[in-house]
């Protein structure tokens, strides 16, 4: 392994660059599954990866780094769900369709698909807000691809329980959820 | 996806409907990240203010994503106030220099300038020509040199920049050269204090037919980017390539060079002139007070800082400048210097310490 970097010069930066590329979309995927705002997952995922850049002793050349990563970005999802409850009432309705229309109407899309897919949307959404936020983040770590085990790893909990969690929160989420 | 992911493939499908519209821009974010990391790590040298950090290096983009960077600010104040407060020492009939920048004076504005909106714009009091000066578009030239044959004069180019700003500029343009012709009228001036109603402000009658000229010489203006960020050499209209266009610009430091600016005078003398402007109808006597102060207007620019803004007096390479900050991020500012008959501007999302070395480093 390499000396770790006391400061970013060139070469460093290339490094981190791969790092970033590798995993950006799926941690801004992640984060704007459930910001439901393009903007505040961009800064999510950003803070995400300039904590993971800036993290004393460096791990970001290391291969734990992803596990970190998941984490981080794990905590930023559930605070984001904890906050989204009170706040997404509010803001939402207003900005988020008024904000996508905009940007489809810029890319020439239809608005009226537009607004059934984001009906479609925002009953997911509802479904995900009903259910406790951890079985939320269980969930869309899960669609995101990560193993029990990572997802073990990024919400703190015991591996071996991850399945049993993970059926309980499908459950849960198929309740609540109406397509 | 490949793999089983949940017992119901429903959850699959109704977590599938929340992808992101569009591509992910790994690229853009990129950019933005290194913008972020070089932000923190200012804020981490600097004094305090830890715990705010990547936040305030948020807010300093704002300076980038307004169309109006620093050095064009600068343009504007040398040109609008050269036209405020041009000083002159001429004989009637002869045309002569007065005015030749050699120090710079802050004058605080409150509220981003607009107190100044109800001081009447010069048009009312006689004739500019060009009619609308300023609309001069910026020509993309390929290198240095070229740039140094259009405004006259070597251009130079500072050897310390941030981590990992390349020392070749991605981009240069240069302004050409205009002469704005100011021709003071009585009778445009009679009609127009007529019109609004006001009779204790008067034309002195020696200023009708007198005239004063602004001439802005050419300027350079240099993109120094991060490797691997393309600046566009124009504005896109399209609204998605221009924020990215402006986001390109985040991490960017633009340096500027013109030479100085001088204002020519005929039929009026400097303390005719200057009387006349500050007595001014609605220009606020705090405004007129501080260009009062100055000691010697033939030589001193006074820049307008709006409040929200720091501005402070400093020396680059023993030559006088002044650098302007944004008070609550500290992080988005820019210095202006002259030296050897030319004017120097650098502007970025950089703090005080950060923007004197690359001043001084322009050699």
């Amino acid at each position: 392994m390499k000396s770790p970097p006391t400061s970013a010069t060139n070469e460093d930066q290339l490094t981190f660059e791969q790092v970033f590329r590798q995993h950006y979309a799926r941690v801004y995927g992640l984060l704007v599954r459930v910001t439901a705002n393009a903007e505040d997952a961009e800064d999510l995922a950003q803070q995400v990866f300039l904590q993971l850049f800036r993290r004393e002793p460096p791990i970001w050349q290391d291969p734990a780094a992803e596990g970190w990563l998941w984490r981080a970005a794990s905590h930023a999802a559930l605070n984001a769900l904890r906050d989204g409850r009170r706040r997404r009432e509010r803001e939402e309705r207003a900005f988020w369709p008024a904000e996508q229309l905009r940007t489809a109407t810029e890319w020439g899309e239809d608005p009226a698909e537009l607004m059934r897919r984001h009906a479609r949307q925002e009953s997911v959404r509802m479904a995900l807000r009903q259910i406790k936020p951890q079985e939320s983040a269980l969930l869309l770590l899960r669609h995101a691809g990560l193993s029990y085990a990572a997802v073990a790893q990024a919400l703190n909990l015991n591996p071996a329980s991850v399945g049993t969690l993970l059926r309980r929160a499908e459950a849960r989420f198929k309740e609540k959820y109406r397509d | 996806m490949t793999e089983q992911r949940f017992d119901d493939e429903k959850i699959g499908a109704a977590l599938d409907l929340l992808s992101p519209a569009m591509a992910v821009d790994v690229d853009r974010a990129f950019t933005h990240q290194r913008f972020l990391q070089a932000a923190a790590r200012n804020d981490t040298r600097g004094s305090g203010a830890q715990r705010s950090g990547f936040m305030s290096g948020f807010r300093a983009l704002a300076i980038f994503r307004r169309p109006v960077p620093a050095i064009p600010v600068a343009a504007a104040a040398l040109f609008g106030l050269s036209l405020l407060t041009s000083p002159m020492q001429s004989l009637a009939g002869q045309v002569l220099t007065i005015f030749r920048v050699q120090d710079f004076q802050p004058i605080t504005i409150s509220t981003s300038g607009d107190s100044l909106r109800g001081v009447p714009d010069l048009t009312k009091f006689g004739d500019m020509s060009p009619r609308s000066p300023g609309r001069v578009q910026p020509e993309a030239v390929t290198d240095l040199s070229a740039a140094g044959a259009l405004v006259g004069f070597p251009v130079k180019t500072p050897s310390h920049l941030p981590t990992g700003v390349e020392a070749q500029p991605s981009r240069i343009v240069v302004t050409a050269a205009q002469t704005v012709t100011f021709t003071f009228s009585a009778e445009k001036t009679r009609a127009y204090l007529e019109s609004i109603g006001q009779s204790s402000f008067n034309l002195p009658t020696r200023f009708d037919g007198a005239s004063i000229q602004v001439n802005l010489p050419a300027a350079v203006l240099m993109t120094f980017s991060p490797s691997g960020v393309d600046v566009p050499s124009s504005m896109p209209s399209n609204q998605a390539s221009k924020q990215r266009a402006m986001d390109s610009l985040m991490g960017s430091v633009m340096i500027g060079e013109a030479k100085a600016p001088t204002v020519d005078a005929t039929g009026v003398s400097f303390a005719e002139l200057r009387d006349f402007l500050l007595s001014l109808p609605g220009l606020p006597a705090d405004t007129a007070d501080q260009i009062r102060a100055i000691g010697d207007l033939t030589t001193t620019l006074p820049v307008p800082v709006p409040t929200g803004t720091s501005a402070r007096k400093v020396q680059v390479n023993g030559s006088p400048g002044l650098i302007l900050a944004e008070q609550s991020s500290r992080l988005a500012g820019g210095i202006v210097w002259q030296s050897g008959g030319v004017v120097y501007g650098a502007a970025g999302a950089l703090n005080e310490a950060d923007l004197m070395s690359i001043a001084n480093s322009v050699r």
